[in-house]
C-alpha cells in the first residue's frame, strides 16, 4: 500500500517553522523573547526553525504534488509529517509554554506561598509528555502523523547512544557498579518477591510469571517479554501491563516532586528514579524532568536502565526454568537462543559511542566530564551575545573576602593554593583547582567565600564546544522520544490496571520505591 | 413476540455475553441467520510495549503470542457456541474485528442487515473483568434496529 | 488481527521490521551526528 497521505500539513508546518525561525533572526520576535526571558534558545530557535522546516517545506510539497508509489521512498518519507509534528509540539513546548510557566510560576509565588511550576515540575520535558498524552487521548493523532509518531523509539534509542559520548570511565565504572548492586538487589528482590507472594495467594502461575517481571525489572518490556515464556492468558497481560502503566505515570510525575521536596542531589536522584520506576522510558521523563536545563541526572539514570536492561535476558531466562519446573507440558528452555535474542545491541551501540569519546576527539584532551580547564587570558575574557566584555577574573571585592577568610584554612597546600589565587585573581592549575575545590567541599570558609572559590572555579572550567553540542542534541533526541512517547499511553490502556496484578503490583512497587529511596538517601552521596 | 430472521449477537464470552448468547439462541428459528461478533477492543494497541528497551525480537514473539493467545481464547469460546447452534439448524457467521466494541457493533449491525441486536448487560461493580465497555447510549441513538440487552444473571 | 495493514513492517511504535533493525539504525544516525559533531563544531 502506499503510505503517504495527501496533506497539506506538511508543508503548513514547515512554512511555520521557517517563518518563525525568519522572525527571530529579525528581530520580530524579540519583544516576545524579551518576555519570555529565552534570549540563550535564540540561536537554536534560527538553526532548528530554518533546518526542519526547509525538510518539512520540501518533503510538503512533494506530499501534495507528486504521486508516490509504494516502496522505500514512500514507506519512509510518510514519516516525515508525523516527526515535523512531535518536532512542532516540542518547539512550541519548549520556547514558549516552558518559560511561560516559569514566568507564570514565578509571578504567582507571592499569592500562593509558592512557585507552582517549579514545584509541579511544569517544565519542557513534563509538558512535552502531557501534551503528547492529551493529544493523543483526546484529539487522536492525526492520521498523517500516525506513521511519524513510530520513530520516537528511535529518537530516545539514538539519544541514548549519544549519551555514551559524556561519560568518563571513572564515572562509568563507579556508576556501573552502583547500579549493579543497586538493581541487583531491588529488580532480583522484587522479581522473586512477587514470585513468593504469587505462590502463597495460590495464583496461576503464568498471572504470577508475567507479573513478577512487569512489575521487578523494566515494566512493559518485560511484560512482553515474559509474557510468551510464561504463556499468560490475555486478561493476565492486560491487567498487567495496565498496572505497570499506571503505576508508571503516577512515578513520572510523583518521583521529581518527592526529590525535590527532599533536596536530592543528581546522582541520587538519577539512582532512585532508575530502580524505583517500573518503565524504563518513564525514567528518563522522570530525570529530566527532575533536571530539564541539565542532564546529569539523566547521565545517572541511564546507566541504571541500562544495567535493568542487561538484567533482562537473566530474569527471562530465570522466569522461564521457574515456569519449566512448575508446569507439564510447558516448552523448554533453550539457555542460549533467550540471551541472544534478548540481549538489546543498542547497549553496545552506547560503549562504541563512550570508548569513541574517551579518545579525547570530541574535547581537549585530559577532559573530565567534557570539560577541561583553561585560564588563559583568551578563556577568561569573552564577549557576551549583545557583544558586551565579560571579564571572569576575580573582583577586588571576591579578593577581599578570600583574605578573611583565609586563617581559617589550615593545611599548608591549601593555603598556598589560595595564596596563589588572591595573587592572580585566577586559578593558576588543575592541581590547584582541585585543592581549591577540597576547600569548598570540606566547607571551611564563610557562604560569601565559599561563593567567590565557585567563581574562580567556574572561571577557568570550560565545557568542550564538542561536548555541549552533544548535550544538547541528547536533550532534544529525549525531548523527541518522550513527546512521541505520550502519543503511546493510552487512557484505554491504563484502565486495565486490576484484579491481583493491581493489588500485588501497588504493595510490591511501593516497596521497591520507598526500599530504593531509604538505601539511596543513606549511601549514595554527591561525588560522581 | 420478536420474530427475527437476522441476529446480530455481540459477545466475547463474558458471564454477561453467555445470558445474551442464551437470550439470542432461544429467539433462533431453523432459518434464522446468527451473526456472531467478537470484538477485539482496541485497547490492545496500547498493550503491544510502550518501551524503548525491548530487545531484539521480542516484540514480534509477543505480538505473534498475543494473537495466537486471543486467537485461541475466540476459538474456545465460539466453539462452544456452535456445539449448540449446530444441532438446531440455524446459519451461523463469526465475525472478529479489532476496534472500540461500540462502532464495531453498529458499523456490524449496519453491514449485516440484522433485525435485532443482542447483547449482554454491563459488568456489575466487584467483578474482574477487561475494562471495555458498549457505550450503551450511544448505541441506543444510532442502531437502526431494536436492542436487546440480557440480564446480568444472578 | 494485531498487525494491521497499514503497518507493513514494525508495529504501531515502530517503523522498522525488528528491534535488531531499530538498534542499528539508531547507532547509524548517532555515528552520523558524531561525524557531523566532529566535522562542523
Amino acid at each position: 500500500m502506499v503510505y503517504t497521505q495527501k496533506t497539506p500539513w506538511t508543508l503548513v508546518m514547515g512554512i511555520i517553522m521557517v517563518a518563525y525561525a525568519y522572525m527571530v533572526q529579525n528581530g520580530m520576535m524579540e519583544p516576545v523573547i524579551k518576555f519570555l526571558n529565552t534570549g540563550r534558545h535564540a540561536g537554536e530557535m534560527q538553526t532548528l526553525g530554518f533546518a526542519f522546516g526547509a525538510v518539512a517545506i520540501l518533503v510538503g510539497l512533494w506530499q501534495v504534488l507528486a504521486a508516490p508509489k509504494e516502496g522505500q521512498t514512500d514507506y519512509y518519507l510518510s514519516t516525515v509529517a508525523g516527526l515535523m509534528f512531535i518536532m512542532l509540539i516540542a518547539f512550541i513546548v519548549k520556547w514558549g509554554l516552558d518559560p511561560l510557566m516559569a514566568k507564570w510560576g514565578r509571578e504567582a509565588q507571592p499569592a500562593l506561598g509558592f512557585n507552582f511550576a517549579s514545584v509541579m515540575n511544569l517544565n519542557y520535558v513534563v509538558m512535552g509528555i502531557l501534551a503528547g498524552i492529551i493529544i493523543v487521548n483526546v484529539f487522536k493523532v492525526p492520521g498523517w502523523a500516525e506513521n511519524g509518531v513510530r520513530l520516537s523509539r528511535l529518537g530516545l534509542k539514538t539519544g541514548v547512544i549519544l549519551l555514551g559520548t559524556l561519560y568518563s570511565f571513572a564515572e562509568l565504572a563507579q556508576l556501573g557498579k552502583l547500579s549493579i548492586v543497586l538493581i541487583g538487589v531491588f529488580v532480583l528482590g522484587s522479581v522473586g518477591l512477587v514470585l513468593w507472594i504469587g505462590a502463597r495467594r495460590k495464583l496461576p502461575n503464568s498471572m504470577t510469571g508475567v507479573m513478577s517481571a512487569g512489575i521487578g525489572v523494566c515494566g512493559v518490556s518485560a511484560s512482553v517479554a515474559a509474557a510468551p515464556v510464561v504463556q499468560a492468558k490475555s486478561t493476565e497481560i492486560a491487567y498487567t501491563i495496565g498496572t505497570v502503566l499506571l503505576f508508571g505515570v503516577v512515578c513520572m510525575f510523583a518521583f521529581p516532586i518527592i526529590g525535590k521536596a527532599l533536596g536530592m542531589g543528581y546522582v541520587q536522584f538519577g539512582a532512585w528514579a532508575g530502580t524505583g520506576i517500573l518503565n524504563s522510558a518513564q525514567v528518563a521523563g522522570a530525570a529530566l524532568a527532575f533536571q530539564p536545563g541539565g542532564i546529569e541526572t539523566l547521565k545517572v539514570a541511564e546507566i541504571f536502565n541500562i544495567t535493568r536492561v542487561l538484567f533482562l535476558p537473566i530474569i527471562v531466562l530465570w522466569l522461564a526454568l521457574w515456569y519449566v519446573k512448575r508446569e507439564v507440558g510447558a516448552q523448554q528452555v533453550d539457555v542460549t537462543r533467550v540471551i541472544v535474542s534478548k540481549f538489546p545491541v543498542f547497549v553496545l551501540g552506547f560503549i562504541l559511542m563512550f570508548l569513541l569519546s574517551s579518545t579525547g576527539i570530541f574535547a581537549p584532551a585530559r577532559h573530565y566530564q567534557g570539560a577541561y580547564f583553561d585560564n588563559s587570558d583568551k578563556a577568561l575574557v569573552k564577549k557576551d551575545r549583545s557583544g558586551k566584555e565579560v571579564n571572569n577574573y576575580l573582583k577586588e571585592a571576591d579578593v577581599e573576602t578570600l583574605k578573611k577568610d583565609a586563617e581559617k584554612v589550615k593545611r599548608d597546600d591549601q593555603k598556598a593554593a589560595l595564596q596563589r589565587l588572591i595573587e592572580n585573581k585566577k586559578v593558576m592549575s588543575e592541581d590547584d583547582d582541585a585543592t581549591l575545590r577540597g576547600i569548598i567541599n570540606a566547607k571551611l570558609m564563610s557562604k560569601e567565600g565559599t561563593a567567590v572559590l565557585n567563581k574562580a572555579h567556574r572561571a577557568i572550567r570550560h565545557t568542550a564546544a564538542k561536548i555541549a553540542m552533544f548535550r544538547d542534541l541528547i536533550a532534544w533526541f529525549f525531548t523527541f522520544g518522550l513527546v512521541g512517547l505520550g502519543m503511546q499511553i493510552t487512557v484505554a490502556s491504563i484502565k486495565q490496571a486490576g484484579g491481583q496484578p493491581l493489588v500485588i503490583g501497588s504493595i510490591v512497587g511501593v516497596i521497591k520505591a520507598v526500599g530504593s529511596l531509604i538505601v539511596v538517601m543513606l549511601m549514595v552521596s554527591e561525588t560522581v | 413476540m420478536l420474530s427475527p430472521r437476522s441476529i446480530l449477537l455481540a459477545s466475547h464470552g463474558t458471564i454477561g455475553a453467555q445470558a445474551a448468547e442464551k437470550i439470542a439462541l432461544g429467539l433462533c428459528q431453523s432459518d434464522t441467520v446468527l451473526h456472531h461478533l467478537i470484538v477485539v477492543p482496541d485497547l490492545w494497541r496500547g498493550m503491544m510495549g510502550d518501551d524503548w528497551l525491548n530487545n531484539a525480537s521480542t516484540r514480534d514473539t509477543y505480538g505473534k503470542y498475543v494473537e495466537a493467545q486471543l486467537g485461541r481464547e475466540i476459538e474456545q469460546h465460539r466453539a462452544v457456541l456452535e456445539r449448540e447452534i449446530s444441532a438446531r439448524g440455524i446459519i451461523f457467521q463469526t465475525r472478529v474485528v479489532l476496534g472500540k466494541p461500540g462502532q464495531c457493533l453498529i458499523e456490524y449491525a449496519a453491514e449485516s442487515k440484522a433485525d435485532l441486536v443482542v447483547i449482554g448487560s454491563p459488568r456489575p461493580p466487584g467483578i474482574s473483568g477487561l475494562r471495555s465497555r458498549m457505550p450503551l447510549e450511544k448505541l441506543a441513538r444510532a442502531l437502526t434496529v431494536p436492542l436487546l440487552i440480557a440480564p446480568y444473571p444472578k | 488481527m494485531m498487525h494491521e495493514d497499514k503497518f507493513d513492517r514494525g508495529s504501531a511504535l515502530t517503523i522498522f521490521k525488528s528491534d535488531r533493525h531499530e538498534d542499528l539504525a539508531a547507532l547509524g544516525l548517532s555515528l552520523l551526528i558524531a561525524l557531523l559533531v566532529y566535522l562542523l563544531v
